[in-house]
Parts: C-alpha cells; sequence; structure tokens
C-alpha cells in the first residue's frame, strides 16, 4: 500500500480529486463534463509532451507560446482565409510543422553551442516569436476558411473532436519513442548524468537539439490545434499555455532537475490541472479565487506526491 | 584580442552597457540629457529594484516567479491600507511582504518541493488574493501621503525611487561581499549539500533571499503607485519576464553560485537601453520584439562568463 | 614481448599547470603495469590521454605500432582501449544493459528502436562473465554499491567482445572503494584477461600494487621517475622514490591511560536507524581515537552521520559531554563543536566551482571576522595559507578553483576546513585517506595524532585496516549493522588483522 502511494501519488491525486468533486457536485461526473475536460486537456497535453523531454533532460523551454501564436499565425495565412490570398491548401500544415522544427532546434543549437542556459535561450526565443508573429500578422484578424482544419474542432466523434482523438494517438506515439528508442532513454540519461554520457561517446548534444525540435514541432502542432478550435488567426492565440503545461508536467512528477517522470506522469498531471480548473468551476467557486485556489493545489499536490522522496541530502533548488 | 575578450568575460555588463549606451546616443543625442534620463530611471525604479531583490534566489540557483504578482499584492494591500496607516503603510507592507517571502524559502526546504513550484502557486495565490480584494477594479491612493509623495519626486536631481533602488543595491552588495552570509549564499549556489554538511543553515539562507526578493518586490509595486496613485491586482505583472531578463543579462548564471547584485542591476539597465534603442530606431512597432529578443540574447552571450559555468542546461 | 601500446613525449597543461611533462610509457603484451604517484602526479591525466578522454598537447600515442589519435572514449574503445573510473559512473535511472553498453559503437537498435531481446541476451552473457547473478533489466538505482562496482567492471570487460585484437584496460584507483574480498575478485578478474590484454592499475596501496603489478611506472611532478621490475623492488624503495624521503616509521601512540578517567565527549546509547544501524552504543572520550572499520554497508558511516544529524529517522540516545545530543541538522551538531568529513568528497565535501580558499573558509570562517556576522578574508587569507603549507596541498593559489585540484588535494581542501575553527571538540572522518597517497597519508596521520594529543575526540571510519590499527586507541569492527567486535587499548595489545577480517565478513 505504501509502496503504491509512494509510486503513484500523483495518479492518486487524480483520482481523489476527480472523487472529490463528483461527489460534491452532480455535474462534474457527466459525460458531456467530462468530455469537455478531456477537450480542454488535449491542447496542453501536447505541449507538454514536447515539454516532457526537455525536462527530462534538465533543460527548459520558456518559447511555448510564442511558437504556438507564430504556428498559429502562420497557419491562418497560408490557407485558404479571409484576408490574404495566399491558400496551399493542407500543405500549411506541414509548413508550419516545419517551422515549430526549426525554431526548436534553432534554441536548442544556440543553447548548446553559445553555451547559454536553455532558460535564457528560449525567453529570447519566445519574445523573438511573438514579435514574428506579429510580424507576420496582416493587417485585420484572418478568418481560417479551410474546413478541414476547423471541422477538427467542429466534427465530433463519440462525443469528442477530432482533437482529442489526434492527442491520443501522439501520446501513444510519445510513450513508445520515450521507453524504446535511444532517443528516450538517453533523454532521462542525460538529466540525470550528462557529464558521464558525454565522457562515454554518446551524443548528448543531437539528443538535445532533437528534443527541442520535437518540442517545437509540438507547440507548432498545438497552435494549428488552437487555430481549428478559435477558427481566426490570432497573436495572442497562445498566451496562457506556458506555466500550466510546465506546472502539469511538474505535477505528474517530471521534475525539473532532469532525470525523473516522463510522459505518462505529465499526463497524469495535465490532468490534474484540468480537471481542477474545471471542478473548481463546477463547484462555484469565486473566479476572483480561481488562481488562489489553484496556486495552493498545485503546491499541496506536489509537495503530497513528492512527500516520500523527502531526505535531508537532498538538492532541492 | 584576448586580452579583450578576457576583459569582455569578466567585465561584460559594463562593457556592453557602455557600448549600448554609446550606439543609443549617437542614433537618439537627445536621450543623453538629464530630464530624460532621469525620466527614464524614474519609470523604470520598480523593475530595477525587483531586479535587484530576483538576484538573491537566483544565487542559490533557485527562481522567485512570484515577485511580479508580489509587487501587485504589495501595491494593492499598501493603497488599501494608505488611508489608515498613512506613511507608515510602506514599511508594514514591506515588511508583511518580506515575512511571506521567507516563508516561501522556508517552505521550500520544507517541504521539499523546487523553488520553481513554490512560487509558480505563490504567484497564483498572490493574484488571486489581489483580485478578491480589489474586485477586479482600480484602488485610488490617498493623495498627500508624505512618503509615497517622497518616493514620486527627486532630491539632488535624481528621482528618489531610484536613489532607493541605489541604496538597496550597494546594501545588498556589501552583504554578499563582506558577511557571512553573502559567502554562505554564493556557496548555497555552488552546491547545496556541501554547504548544508559544512553546518551552514541553508533553510535560514534560503528564507533570507526570499524574504529579500519579496521585500524588494513589495517596494517595487510601491514605487509603482507612488507614481500612478492607483493600484490594480494586476499593475507589476508583467514586470517578471523584464526582471529576469536583466538579471540573466547582468551576467548572473541562473544555476547559481556565479554573478551579484550590481552585475544585475547592470544588466537591467541594459535591457531597458536596448528597449529604448528598439523604440528610437525607427523599425516599424511589429519587428520590435524580435530585434528586442534577438539583441537580449546577444548580450546575455557577451555578459556570462561561460568559464565558470560547468554543464549548460 | 611486443609492445602493445606506447606513449611517447606527451605533454599536458591546464592553464599554468603542467599535469603531464613530456611522458612516455610502454605496455607490453599481457603485463599489468602497476601505476603509482603522489597526489597531484598525473596518474590520472595519463589514464585520460590513453582513454581518449583529454587530448595530448604533444606526443604520439600507438597501439600495435601503429600511430592513432584517440579523439574520444569511443575511438579509444574502438582501438581496444577502456577505463573504470576513479568515480562510479553508471547511469542510475537506466537499466544494467543499457549502461554496459552505453560506451559501445555496435548497439542494439534498429531504425532507432531497441531490439531488447538482443541486448538482453548481451548483457546476460556479459554478467555472467564477472559471475553477476541479477536481471540485466534490472535498474543500476536498485543495485547495492558493491553491485554496482562489479558492473562497471563488466561494462570495460565486454570490450572483449567487440575488439578482435589485443586490449588494453586502465584502472584508475578501482580499490578505494573496495573491501579485502572484493579486492581479491577484482585481481581475479584482472589475472583472467591478462592473456589478451594489458592492463594498467592505479593504487595508492603499495601492498596491492606489487601483489598485482609486472612492473610498477612511478610518476612525480607529471613526469616517470622510475620504472621497476616487480621482482627488484619492495615497498620501502617505491615509497621512496615516489615520496623522494625516506619513509618515517609509525610512531606509536602514547598509552591509553591518558585519557581514561575523563567525561566522555560523546556517548551512544542503543542507536538504531532502521535498515542500517542496529543497537550501537559506545562512548568517545577527549583525546581519544575510536577506529570503526566494516566492509561497505556494515553501517560505519550510518553512525558517523545519525550523530552529525543527517539520517531522517533514528532511535536510542546519544549524550554530548554529559547532556543529551538533539539535534536535526548538521548545523546544530557544528554549533555544539563537532564536525564531519563525508566520504563521498564530490557530492558533500567540496564546494564545486568555487575557490580553495571558499572551501576552506565556509563553516569557520566567521570565526576569523570582525564579528557581527563580518568576515576579514586578509586575516583568513595567511591562515588558509598556513594550513595549505602544512597539509602539502598541491595548488597554484588558494584562489585556484577546487575542481581542478587532484582527488587527494581535494579532500585534503575538505578536511582543512575543519582545522580552521576554534571550537571544535569531536571530529568525525568518513573515510578520510581515500584517494590519498602515502606521503599525503603519512602527513594526515600526523595531523590526526596532533589534533588528538590537543584533546580532541576523534571518530575515525577507517579505509585500511593498517590505517585504524596505526592511529586508534579503540577499534569498533561493524558487521550488517551491530558490532562484531571490539578491541580496547589497540596501541598496547594490538589486535592481529585476520581476528579483524575474521570479524568483517
Ligand atoms: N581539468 C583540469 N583542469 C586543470 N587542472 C587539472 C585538471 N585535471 C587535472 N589537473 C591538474 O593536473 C595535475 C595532475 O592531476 P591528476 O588528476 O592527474 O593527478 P593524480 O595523480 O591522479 O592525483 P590523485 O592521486 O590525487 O588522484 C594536478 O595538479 C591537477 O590539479
Ligand atoms: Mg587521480
Amino acid at each position: 500500500m505504501s509502496k503504491l502511494i509512494k509510486s503513484q501519488g500523483p495518479l492518486l491525486a487524480l483520482i481523489g480529486l476527480v472523487i472529490l468533486f463528483s461527489v460534491f457536485t452532480d455535474s462534474f461526473a457527466s459525460p458531456s463534463n467530462l468530455a469537455a475536460v478531456l477537450e480542454a486537456a488535449a491542447i496542453p497535453a501536447i505541449v507538454a509532451i514536447g515539454l516532457t523531454f526537455i525536462l527530462m533532460q534538465a533543460s527548459i523551454d520558456l518559447s511555448v507560446e510564442g511558437v504556438a501564436s507564430l504556428a498559429n499565425i502562420v497557419l491562418s495565412i497560408t490557407v485558404a482565409n479571409s484576408v490574404t490570398s495566399t491558400d496551399i491548401g493542407l500543405w500549411a500544415v506541414p509548413l508550419v510543422l516545419c517551422v515549430g522544427l526549426v525554431v526548436g532546434a534553432t534554441s536548442g543549437a544556440v543553447s548548446i553551442y553559445v553555451r547559454m542556459p536553455s532558460l535564457i535561450v528560449t525567453l529570447g526565443m519566445w519574445l523573438t516569436t511573438v514579435g514574428l508573429a506579429a510580424l507576420l500578422y496582416p493587417d485585420r484578424l484572418p478568418q481560417i476558411l479551410e474546413t478541414r482544419i476547423t471541422s477538427l474542432a467542429i466534427d465530433k466523434q463519440w462525443g469528442l473532436s477530432w482533437i482529442v482523438y489526434l492527442t491520443f494517438l501522439l501520446i501513444i506515439a510519445a510513450t513508445l519513442v520515450e521507453k524504446h528508442t535511444r532517443f528516450g532513454r538517453m533523454s532521462r540519461a542525460i538529466g540525470e548524468n550528462e557529464p558521464v554520457l558525454r565522457m562515454s561517446g554518446i551524443k548528448v548534444n543531437h539528443h538535445k537539439i532533437a528534443a527541442f525540435a520535437l518540442a517545437g514541432g509540438c507547440y507548432a502542432l498545438a497552435g494549428i490545434l488552437l487555430g481549428a478550435r478559435i477558427g481566426v488567426g490570432n497573436t495572442q492565440s497562445g498566451v496562457g499555455l506556458l506555466f500550466p503545461s510546465i506546472a502539469a508536467c511538474v505535477l505528474g512528477g517530471t521534475l525539473l532537475s532532469g532525470g525523473r517522470g516522463g510522459i505518462r506522469q505529465s499526463m497524469i498531471g495535465v490532468l490534474i490541472l484540468v480537471s481542477l480548473r474545471n471542478g473548481l468551476i463546477q463547484i462555484g467557486a469565486d473566479p476572483l479565487l480561481q488562481s488562489a485556489l489553484e496556486g495552493a493545489v498545485i503546491i499541496v499536490a506536489v509537495a503530497g506526491s513528492t512527500w516520500h522522496l523527502r531526505r535531508k541530502i537532498r538538492v532541492i533548488k | 584580442m584576448e586580452n579583450a575578450l578576457r576583459l569582455l568575460r569578466r567585465n561584460g555588463a559594463v562593457v556592453v552597457l557602455i557600448l549600448i549606451l554609446v550606439a543609443v546616443s549617437t542614433a537618439a543625442p537627445g536621450i543623453l540629457r538629464w530630464r530624460a534620463i532621469n525620466g527614464l530611471l524614474q519609470d523604470n525604479a520598480p523593475l530595477l529594484i525587483l531586479i535587484v531583490g530576483a538576484t538573491l534566489p537566483i544565487l542559490l540557483g533557485c527562481l522567485d516567479l512570484s515577485i511580479a504578482a508580489m509587487a501587485s499584492l504589495a501595491a494593492v494591500v499598501a493603497a488599501m491600507l494608505s488611508p489608515v496607516l498613512g506613511s507608515a503603510s510602506v514599511p508594514v507592507v514591506v515588511a508583511g511582504a518580506a515575512a511571506i517571502g521567507g516563508l516561501q524559502g522556508y517552505l521550500i526546504g520544507r517541504l521539499q518541493v523546487p523553488s520553481f513550484v513554490i512560487s509558480l502557486g505563490a504567484l497564483g495565490i498572490f493574484k488571486g488574493i489581489a483580485m478578491y480584494l480589489t474586485a477586479a477594479n482600480m484602488v485610488g491612493i490617498t493623495p498627500g501621503i508624505w512618503i509615497y509623495d517622497l518616493l514620486g519626486s527627486r532630491s539632488f536631481g535624481m528621482s528618489n525611487s531610484f536613489l532607493l533602488v541605489l541604496i538597496t543595491a550597494g546594501l545588498f552588495a556589501a552583504m554578499l561581499r563582506f558577511t557571512n552570509l553573502g559567502r554562505n549564499i554564493y556557496a548555497f549556489g555552488a552546491n547545496e549539500i556541501a554547504v548544508y554538511i559544512s553546518g551552514v543553515r541553508r533553510d535560514l539562507v534560503r528564507s533570507f533571499a526570499f524574504a529579500a526578493s519579496a521585500g524588494c518586490a513589495a517596494l517595487g509595486g510601491i514605487m509603482m503607485i507612488s507614481q500612478t496613485m492607483f493600484a490594480s491586482a494586476t499593475v507589476a505583472n508583467s514586470l517578471l519576464l523584464p526582471a529576469l531578463v536583466g538579471v540573466v543579462v547582468g551576467g548572473t548564471a541562473i544555476s547559481g553560485g556565479v554573478g551579484g547584485v550590481l552585475s544585475s542591476l547592470i544588466g537591467g539597465l541594459i535591457a531597458i537601453l536596448i528597449r529604448v534603442g528598439v523604440t528610437i530606431s525607427g523599425l516599424p512597432p511589429e519587428s520590435q520584439d524580435v530585434a528586442f529578443g534577438i539583441t537580449i540574447l546577444i548580450a546575455v552571450a557577451l555578459t556570462t562568463d561561460r568559464a565558470k559555468i560547468g554543464v549548460v542546461k | 614481448m611486443t609492445t602493445a601500446f606506447s606513449l611517447e613525449g606527451i605533454s599536458k597543461r591546464f592553464g599554468e599547470v603542467t599535469a603531464l611533462d613530456n611522458v612516455s610509457l610502454e605496455l607490453n603484451e599481457g603485463e599489468v603495469l602497476g601505476l603509482i604517484g603522489q597526489n597531484g602526479s598525473g596518474k590520472s591525466t595519463i589514464m585520460k590521454v590513453m582513454a581518449g578522454l583529454h587530448r595530448p598537447d604533444t606526443g604520439i600515442i600507438r597501439v600495435g605500432g601503429k600511430v592513432v589519435q584517440l579523439r574520444s572514449p569511443l575511438e579509444a574503445a574502438q582501438a581496444g582501449i577502456g577505463l573504470v573510473h576513479q568515480e562510479q559512473s553508471l547511469i542510475t535511472s537506466l537499466t544494467v544493459a543499457e549502461n554496459l553498453f552505453l560506451d559501445k559503437p555496435a548497439g542494439s537498435t534498429s531504425l532507432g528502436f531497441y531490439r531488447w531481446a538482443n541486448l538482453r541476451d548481451r548483457a546476460k552473457h556479459q554478467l555472467d562473465k564477472v559471475e553477476l547473478d541479477i536481471d540485466p533489466f534490472t535498474p543500476v538505482s536498485e543495485l547495492s554499491f558493491g553491485q554496482r562496482q562489479i558492473v562497471e567492471l563488466a561494462k570495460v570487460l565486454s570490450l572483449e567482445e567487440l575488439v578482435h585484437g589485443h586490449m588494453v584496460i586502465l584502472f584508475d584507483e578501482p580499490t578505494a572503494v573496495l573491501n579485502p574480498p572484493e579486492i581479491q575478485a577484482l585481481f581475479g578478474q584482472i589475472r583472467r584477461i591478462k592473456h589478451r590484454s594489458s592492463v594498467v592499475f592505479v593504487s595508492h596501496r603499495m601492498d596491492e600494487i606489487l601483489e598485482i603489478s609486472d612492473r610498477v611506472y612511478v610518476m612525480s611532478d607529471g613526469r616517470n621517475v622510475a620504472t621497476r621490475d616487480k621482482e627488484h623492488v619492495n615497498v620501502d624503495e617505491l615509497y621512496e622514490l615516489m615520496v623522494g624521503k625516506q619513509r618515517v616509521n609509525r610512531t606509536d601512540r602514547k598509552p591509553r591511560e591518558a585519557h581514561i578517567g575523563a567525561e566522555p565527549a560523546l556517548t551512544l546509547k542503543n542507536v538504531t536507524v532502521p535498515g542500517e544501524i542496529d543497537d550501537i552504543s559506545l562512548t568517545l572520550a577527549p583525546g581519544e581515537i575510536l577506529g570503526l572499520i566494516g566492509v561497505q554497508g556494515s553501517g560505519a558511516e550510518t553512525i558517523l552521520r545519525t550523530i552529525f544529524g543527517i539520517a531522517d529517522e533514528w532511535q536510542g540516545k546519544i549524550e554530548y559531554f554529559g547532556a543529551p545530543l538533539t539535534i536535526d541538522s548538521p548545523a546544530e551538531a557544528v554549533a555544539k563543536g563537532i564536525g564531519y568529513l563525508p566520504a563521498e568528497r564530490k557530492t558533500e565535501g567540496m564546494i564545486r566551482n568555487t575557490s580553495v580558499s571558499e572551501n576552506v573558509a565556509i563553516t569557520y570562517g566567521w570565526q576569523h571576522g570582525r564579528g557581527a556576522g563580518l568576515i576579514s578574508r586578509g586575516k583568513e587569507r595567511g591562515m588558509i595559507e598556513g594550513w595549505v603549507r602544512k597539509l602539502a596541498i598541491k595548488t597554484p593559489s588558494i584562489g585556484h578553483r577546487i575542481d581542478n585540484l587532484s582527488g587527494g588535494n581535494q579532500q585534503k581542501v575538505v578536511l582543512s576546513k575543519w582545522l580552521f575553527g576554534k571550537t571544535l571538540k569531536v571530529l568525525m572522518l568518513d573515510h578520510p585517506t581515500r584517494g590519498l597517497d602515502p606521503g599525503a597519508r603519512g602527513d594526515l596521520f600526523a595531523v590526526i595524532r596532533e589534533l588528538a594529543d590537543q584533546g580532541l575526540a576523534i571518530l575515525l571510519v577507517g579505509d585500511t585496516l593498517d590505517e585504524v590499527l596505526t592511529l586508534s586507541d579503540e577499534i569498533i569492527v561493524m558487521k550488517d549493522g551491530r558490532v562484531s567486535a571490539r578491541i580496547t587499548d589497540v596501541q598496547a595489545a594490538p589486535p592481529s588483522e585476520e581476528e579483524l577480517v575474521k570479524a568483517m565478513v
């Protein structure tokens, strides 16, 4: 029992939260609300997938919001839209994903070869991509007219949009990568002890750049799906993605110090955070206090789920 | 060439500051006029004091994400207390903020939760409380209170707020250089466990650093309202990133143990001047963010002493 | 005999420090070369050059007669050269199997995906060689310290299958953290691989060197000062070659009466740490040296850590000068006058990226300050330089970064922080001589004795039997968390080494 609590703290926290909300409200456990929770979790989950590999490597990426907004703008002006005349159809999707990959790879490469901490490089990249999005923004709000994009959010199968199914697919793929590829295995190892890996001749730099590129791709995908959902190109569309995603990863047990956690843990973290937001609304908490309650729960949840790791001899930072 | 590079690495921040100052003043000579500089310093005093405070947790290798939210909360509380307490509202709020910051630092050690998480949670909590207190409205401050007027005015031709920034930074710099606490802060950033085993009271060190950063943040919030005479639950929230940028541009390493308060102050000035430079550069407003982002990256690349950091994360 | 590997005129500088100065070395096929030298004489550096971790500034390297460039450990591995590090280098979050093949060129992957079954078979084969019976997919974090050491060895020995020609296996102080049976097992492995590989073996223990090596290569200040065949040399001569002076005889400690009857500084009554030590009682008087010895995991270190306030939970009673000791952190222990030198130098001892002087002054620097929390670096400087001289710490200046000192010198710096204060009453030393060369060990012994004579109570966890026998007034032998033997009055009636070993295992 105690071993279960130790290894599955975040999962138990999630279950506890769900039970709590289901008992105190009738609305939380209704199928439509649960579907709403999954819908709300989908895009943060995609971002968290990308972040997880970076965090496992003990780096960090702050450029999430900028890259997602940029992706969203690039998408909206290259598919059929109400403002510009360019229309490259679905080719826009690989184009946007490439933009994400390139931005991510650039962050990684600058961090490694100029020897600057990822926190700073990606901070700069955040500002830069926000600026690029503003630069590319046409005079008026571009409506996305490409129905094959917007239908991702509108068409529902068994109550859930394609966005959710796509997210599921991505989670499975990412888990495979994490568990069974050299990149995935080495990512955690890099976070634990990078110098030894370097000495062993592992191409640490390649794995790091790959993680940043992959993450950039994930944020770009998030930007595309945001576009599908809001139906327009907006320079602010990615705002609000960063801290919840990092918090979700940490909640799930992917530590910022690297070497621990993984996709499964991060996904649990995302669900905890989204259920919490949803549940607080359902039980009618004062919306002004919303962020205070969230903040308190984040602290309590992380403290609770890592309580068993407490040692006097432990670096916390 | 080698010598030039070494000089740059040692005193990177100062050199970059001078370079930028020269560049900006050639582009727009008007900027060097005392009035313009003074105005700039006055406007940015709240940011600079946040930068000074934020340096201490970063020297430990921690991160305090709650500073901007704390500044807003402090502004709101100070405005609400000002009719009752008058000038006393300032020391009360700053002391209260420092106590809360100290508690944050203590909790990091007690709960063994990383500072990133604790201060992210605290950010939410402060924001929520400030929202709740103001019901998302503006709060005005009673005019004519001595201390707010003082902060909003000048002496010796210099903004009093900026003078306060200088005094605070000087005190912290002296503390870091000449006291045992300062020595412990640097060592903590380099190897927390070894410092703990050497008999240093690490909870105390951490609490102090977070108390200092929260206290400075509160002071920043108060400086803001002394200029605008209004507080809202989000007045200072946009200052978080610029503050972190300032610290980092100054050459203080995020991984801890390297850097200092004065470097951060210079870093803050660099970031502010880059902003100014970008604004007067004649670039279209849309490309200013891009230019700012890239220039900041270059500045950091020039000011960090990379010989001192091991693994780049 | 044919030369398998040679270095010719290798030099290597780090900034102002010349670590290797025109060094040449020849390694014959199937030979074990013992490499000895004082701390900082360049042993680790020469090994790292051979393993492709450092690139020499000048000089050439030949493998099997051909000149080669070893640009990375991977290239070294391809040339058949493998290094067992001074510190453990396993990644604990990965499985044993993954660790075994971490640094090998041909992996068990196709298209980036692992072929687990293949990896398991290959790993199993390697583990069989070293007779370690564990599932290859066990995460290293679940292994005991001793098991990890064997995996480390298996990792290097797996070169056997990967290269066809002759191998060169390098061991940098492998025995520093092993107990006697483990050392014998290691020697067995070395003898087994001799038929197809040459071995370089670094140790600070002369008896080991003479037991396993065919030739001994002595270094001093980055130069090779002598090479001797095993047949023609003895311990005393090696010592002289290394240190440059004659070995001083054991100065025996004063008989025990000196500190009998004094109020004990430290008394432990039935102290238990769940899973680590069980029902330990002992007393320690001022001026006394109490030696604890036991194999890795016997719990000797845990006793020190419990007293120092870093055990997470414990039961029992500890008294300090007659009063109960209730402390929960090192800070409180230090405030009371207790000091602790940890065994884990890299993670717990030294403050990395910081100067030698800050490392020394961190604990007690304030005692030499101006009061009110103000420190005086000027005053500290003179005293620190004094300790650097007294302990013969090899460093360009006290402002030098501690990371760049050799292992043994780092240890001396960490020790001096405890000698820097005025209020220390009990000093606990956890494997203090780990990594120290014989000369430095002698110096350290003298310092420890002097401290005890000045009235400091010393609790020591020894690395070797010789060490506790030389220093202690009383010896406690630990086994599986319990006291298995207690020898009082060691200096008057020394126990035999066999007696101690029997109690240990
Ligand atoms: N990376 C480095 N940077 C600067 N100096 C170094 C570095 N590595 C080693 N040195 C210096 O080179 C010299 C030789 O060091 P080395 O580690 O080879 O000694 P060693 O013989 O292995 O000593 P020990 O017995 O203490 O392990 C020392 O003076 C050390 O300070
Ligand atoms: Mg060595």
